[in-house]
């Protein structure tokens, strides 16, 4: 009988040894176990480095500076916890000053660290496992973007069940692309919004022969673009069914590029000969070859383009300093029209890890991050009680939350914005709104009903003619391309791209900029088919290690 | 040739007069020992897959691997005819043009006039390749003021940044313009070592002022000139990132990507340590056998000597 219970004693441990080994289980509607904003009593102090100490800080209150400020006082105030940095460096130092610090014995209590960081600190043993803490001490709204539609970037920080960071990134919903066009040009040239490529090429036309910025001058042309910009510029290829960055599936067990694959080639030769012929046109500048993107800004702001292929952000940069400059253009965001019999679809990530917030193996009070990020979350996200002091300047629009070391993305923040924030400006304000998006909400209003540029950027964003609401079209009509290869970037990849991308730009101005001449475009995918085909292999032995689950297959059944 | 050694004395190592020699160079040589010699133990990098988190001892082997990808790119060849097209370019056209400004100035009686032509080319000296980088592309663009100034003449507009085939003449006049005033003072210093009394000589036995030149200023800076040749070929794989980052593009990587440019471009996009490190390596080696072959041919052929 002993020996019968000692058995079963060890297969049930193994069992639940199996169950862990897969990934975490959290219940995002939870409590958390003990307080989410326990006070530290006497209060601790932690360490952290700031790697971007040089960028919007010019709204600190009196004698405030990177370590004595809002966050600083009030996470003192209210946790009981003092962070204090070990040492800031402005952004273009930053990341180069991280990589000497993880490459030194000490590392501070809790930092910042890109997903290739977060790699090799993983692989060294040196971040401390956050998973019981996350579980014991993280407040639901901490939780939901670790689950649900989100558990993709939970799953990227995770390693043989354990949690090894906080993931703070974006999921599919959070942007999207399409063409942004100056409607005052359309206006002016007497036509509507492109919805097909001959439309699109028809507006073209009329920006570079019939004066649009009507000077009395054929001084315009169409594609505002520069030469870093174009050979992977998302929008416009998505249009002619080729999909940079991201990977489909080949076949049933193997995946391909789906910018290089075999599948796209033709739409990719597609691409590049049109370009050519509108190059030819004048629908680009001539020098497009050799312009960087401050020569292409600078043209934006001397009214010289009226089209622009982007994400669903350049009302934030560039654009709004044209609308600073000049009111009157009107610059809107409209879906992508489609060179191929099918509607455009667009490339997205379902969930993209950008940062994660970590602990170092050994540290003290592990629970303590994670009540900072509940405390973080309760200020910038939901329910977002003092957004306007924490997260965004009211009134320039300066990201206050920047000054803080480990802030969090909310990826929700900006899909859900535009839906609250779209219904209030068609219906009328009914009730509270949460304060970060009210401030959107005002701002939206006074640009449409009393012109002020500065409420240009979220108007153009939020508002029901916004880019979300094209993101929506996109979302219902599901006309979404799926990255479906997720691991981390290999070192495999790491050696072929760069002689991949030289390459292909290359022929791409070349072709385009050139005379057009094709052969070059087969030489490209020749050498292509050579130079990756041991990252494909890799690819294909990874997908086929995951089952051949298809992201793309399963989020066209939902 | 003009230093006086005496050579059958016996003289100690250490000498109360040779002390203070010793001790002034000792800071320097413990700071060299230290952040140059020292650092090469980081050579192993070049042959491990390098991970900052794990450091030197734990990180994986991977041999010559680095070297090999390298060999392998498909460009390879390219990128290095590139490197040494434009370093070489660089080398023989800012060794000429010093050496004329060298002579051409040293012909100037006026001294104060001397003085401040010496000091305005002096001066893109310490200019760095970002701001100089700006202000050429704004020069040279379609629309700028070389093209605006050709306009007046009626000429067409002259693309230079996006022309392959003018882009590395582009690359090696700017730093030309850049390093000359640098270098013509070096080259004055070695003219004004030339023992006066030869002109006169020359001048009594009827040679005019550019036989002088020929025959006296030239031989005269050989050694100035050579010593410098010899330091730039230790540089010849290097061609100047900066200024290339800061003026090239897509539409002239086929001239102007030279070996540092590409290994920053692959750096980009995770940290490639180990690569850069490798290619460093590779560098270093082959400007240790440059500047050891020069130095040979300038001993056997020239009777040069250093020491």
């Amino acid at each position: 009988m002993k020996k019968l219970s000692k058995l079963l004693a060890l297969v049930l441990a193994l069992m639940l040894m199996m169950s862990c080994a897969s990934a975490v289980e959290l219940d995002p509607d939870a409590e958390p176990k003990y307080d989410p904003f326990g006070k530290y009593d006497p209060p601790i102090t932690v360490t952290s480095v700031h790697t971007a100490s040089d960028n919007y800080f010019w709204f600190y209150e009196e004698g405030d500076d990177i370590s004595n400020n809002v966050y600083t006082r009030r996470w003192a105030e209210q946790l009981g916890i003092n962070y204090e940095f070990l040492w800031t460096a402005p952004m273009s130092q930053g990341y180069e000053k991280l990589n000497a610090q993880i490459a030194s014995p000490e590392l501070p209590d809790f930092f910042q660290v890109s997903t290739t960081q977060f790699e090799q600190l993983v692989q060294a043993g040196q971040l401390e496992d956050l998973t019981q803490v996350i579980q014991d001490y993280a407040t639901p709204v901490t939780k939901k973007f670790m689950t649900g539609e989100y558990a993709g970037l939970l799953d990227a920080v995770t390693r043989d069940g354990k949690i090894y960071g906080i993931p703070s990134g974006t999921s599919y919903l959070d942007t999207a692309y399409m063409m942004w066009i100056r409607a005052d040009w359309l206006e002016n040239v007497g036509l509507d919004a492109p919805t097909t490529m001959a439309e699109l090429e028809e507006v073209m036309d009329a920006f570079v022969n019939k004066d649009p910025d009507q000077n009395g001058e054929n001084d315009t042309y169409a594609i505002a673009t520069s030469s870093y910009d174009i050979p992977y510029n998302i929008a416009m290829f998505n249009m002619f069914g080729a999909y940079p960055y991201v990977w489909t599936k080949d076949g049933e067990d193997k995946l391909q590029q789906g910018m290089f694959g075999p599948d796209y080639r033709d739409n990719l030769g597609l691409a590049i000969e049109t370009l050519a012929k509108w190059y030819d046109k004048g629908y680009l500048h001539p020098d497009v070859g050799t312009y960087d993107d401050t020569m292409k800004e600078d043209d934006i702001y001397a009214d010289k383009c009226g089209i622009m292929f982007g994400d669903a952000w350049p009302s934030y940069w560039p654009l709004n300093n044209h609308v600073l400059i000049n009111p009157d253009a009107k610059w809107r965001p409209f879906p992508l029209v489609s060179a191929t019999d099918e509607p455009a679809k667009i490339t997205a990530t379902l969930c993209n890890v950008d940062v994660v917030v970590v602990a170092r193996k050994g540290v003290e009070n592990p629970e303590a991050l994670v009540k900072m990020t509940n405390l973080y979350h309760e200020l910038n996200t939901y329910p977002a009680t003092e957004f306007e002091v924490f997260n965004t300047d009211p009134i320039d629009n300066n990201n206050v939350f920047l000054m803080y070391p480990l802030y969090v993305y909310n990826p929700a923040f900006n899909y859900e914005g535009y839906l609250v924030i779209s219904d209030a400006m068609e219906n009328g304000l009914k009730g509270e709104m949460s304060p970060g998006y009210k401030l959107y909400y005002d701002q939206a209003m006074a640009y449409r009903d009393e012109g002020d540029p500065n409420g240009f950027p979220p108007y153009a964003a939020y508002s029901p003619e916004g880019a979300f609401s094209v993101q929506e079209y996109y979302v219902e009509n599901k006309l979404i391309q799926v990255n479906e290869y997720t691991a981390p970037y290999s070192e495999t990849r790491a050696a072929a791209d760069p002689v991949i991308d030289k390459a292909f730009v290359t022929m791409m101005l070349d072709i385009v900029t050139g005379d057009g001449d094709m052969t070059k475009f087969d030489e490209f995918t020749a050498l292509y088919d050579t130079v990756y085909a041991d990252a494909l292999a890799e690819a294909a032995e990874w997908f086929q290690a995951q089952g051949c689950y298809s992201l793309q297959d399963a989020f066209d059944a939902e | 040739m003009s230093r006086a050694v005496i050579k059958n004395e016996k003289r100690p190592f250490i000498s109360r007069k040779s002390l203070p020699f010793y001790l002034m160079i000792l800071i320097p040589v413990v700071l060299t020992l230290i952040y140059n010699y020292g650092p090469m133990f980081g050579l192993v990098m070049a042959f491990q897959n390098y991970n900052p988190a794990m450091g030197f001892l734990k990180s994986e082997w991977v041999g010559l691997l680095h070297f090999e990808r390298m060999m392998d790119m498909p460009d390879i060849q390219e990128i290095i005819i590139n490197t040494l097209r434009i370093s070489i370019g660089k080398i023989v056209v800012t060794t000429l043009a010093a050496i004329v400004t060298a002579l051409l100035l040293n012909e100037v009686r006026n001294s104060s006039l001397k003085r401040f032509v010496q000091t305005s080319i002096y001066f893109p000296y310490f200019l760095s390749w970002v701001i100089l980088g700006g202000i050429l592309k704004d020069i040279l663009a379609r629309e700028g003021l070389l093209n605006q100034f050709l306009g007046l003449f009626g000429m067409d507009p002259v693309i230079l940044l996006g022309d392959a085939k003018r882009f590395p003449w582009l690359l090696i006049w700017s730093e030309t313009w850049q390093q000359t005033g640098f270098n013509t003072i070096v080259y004055l210093a070695a003219i004004s070592n030339i023992n006066p009394n030869l002109y006169e000589a020359a001048a009594i036995d009827g040679a005019g002022r550019l036989r002088q030149t020929w025959h006296i200023t030239l031989p005269g800076m050989s050694t100035t000139i050579i010593l410098m040749a010899i330091l730039s070929m230790g540089g010849i794989l290097s061609a100047g990132l900066d200024q290339i980052l800061m003026l090239y593009s897509p539409a002239v990587y086929s001239t102007a990507d030279v070996i540092d440019t590409w290994v920053y471009r692959a750096g980009l996009r995770s940290a490639q340590y180990s690569l850069a490190t490798a290619v460093g390596l590779l560098r270093s080696i082959v400007s240790f056998i440059m500047i050891s072959l020069s130095y040979l041919i300038a001993n056997k052929t020239m009777g040069y000597r250093l020491f």
